[in-house]
């Protein structure tokens, strides 16, 4: 029989963050959630499931894992929900590496836009990359 | 009503991959996700929901678990997962060959169409002969 599939975004941001074990306004990512599909009139709203979360890292130092929190808006008092990534480190390089999360929220939000709030457990490192994936 | 279904696919790779104790570049597999598919323009993206791996192996001399995790890079510094320690399931009639299964769920959108899947033991050696990563759109 005929297969359906879902459809897919990837919401990338690259700005590097140096992460230390407190959250601030300063160690956030806005997220379009809309930013791949920019050309669609009237998205000013967000509908969908928020999948996974994954980072990659830079100059490690002693930190485990990392909590992300999610908030509708840019001062971070409106969380949507905290995820903690288990960090994957480098072979060839030990103080880089990576991680990833499932969320799987489903969600219709009135502002396409959410705030990634980042801190590590202890220590620092500084992130390179997040991305986000999330299904219609 | 008609179920629906999601498309699924099997990457396979056979690599005869000697593991250690240890990680290391030479002791990665590449996953090609596009591999055996006929769809044109999928050269530099890949969606899609990451189901499960299952790695086959032989001539393992004691080993209890196979720890493995996946890797946007070739270099493994670029971790997707965090390693995972799974116990293998030993042969019925060759006790030296066996396998894992490591479920993952993991829905991803990325901007590459391979991944590289890092093995090593818990301790000692084996070959591993075969890995074969399901996936589903």
């Amino acid at each position: 029989m005929a297969g359906t599939a879902l459809f897919y975004h990837r919401i990338p941001n690259t700005t590097s963050l140096n992460l230390t074990n407190a959250n601030a306004v300063a160690r956030s990512y806005a997220m379009d959630l809309n930013a791949s599909q920019s050309g669609v009139v009237g998205n000013t709203r967000f509908r969908g499931f928020l999948n996974t979360i994954t980072i990659n890292f830079t100059t490690l130092v002693t930190a485990a894992s990392v909590v992300v929190t999610v908030c509708k808006d840019a001062a971070g008092d409106q969380p949507i929900g905290a995820f903690t990534i288990n960090l994957q480190t480098g072979v060839t390089t030990s103080t880089s590496g990576g991680g990833s999360v499932k969320m799987d929220i489903g969600t219709y939000l009135t502002s396409p836009t959410v705030y990634f709030f980042f801190r590590t457990n202890a220590g620092t490192l500084t992130l390179t990359n997040c991305e986000l994936t999330w299904t219609e | 009503m008609a179920a629906l279904s999601r498309l699924k696919h099997k990457v396979i790779q056979t690599p005869n991959l000697g593991l250690t104790a240890t990680y290391g570049t030479a002791r990665a597999v590449q996953i090609p996700l596009f591999q055996g598919s006929s769809i044109v323009g999928n050269d530099a993206r890949w969606s899609g929901v990451i189901e499960s791996v299952v790695i086959n192996y032989t001539t393992a001399t004691g080993i209890a678990s196979i720890l493995s995790f996946l890797s946007r890079d070739a270099a493994g510094d670029a971790g997707l997962t965090q390693s995972l320690t799974t116990n293998v399931v030993t042969g019925t009639t060759t006790a030296t060959s066996g396998c894992i299964r490591v479920n993952y769920d993991l829905t991803l959108s990325l901007a590459q169409t391979s991944l590289w899947l890092f093995l090593r033991t818990n301790a000692a050696t084996c070959v591993v002969t075969s890995v074969e990563v399901t996936w589903r759109e």
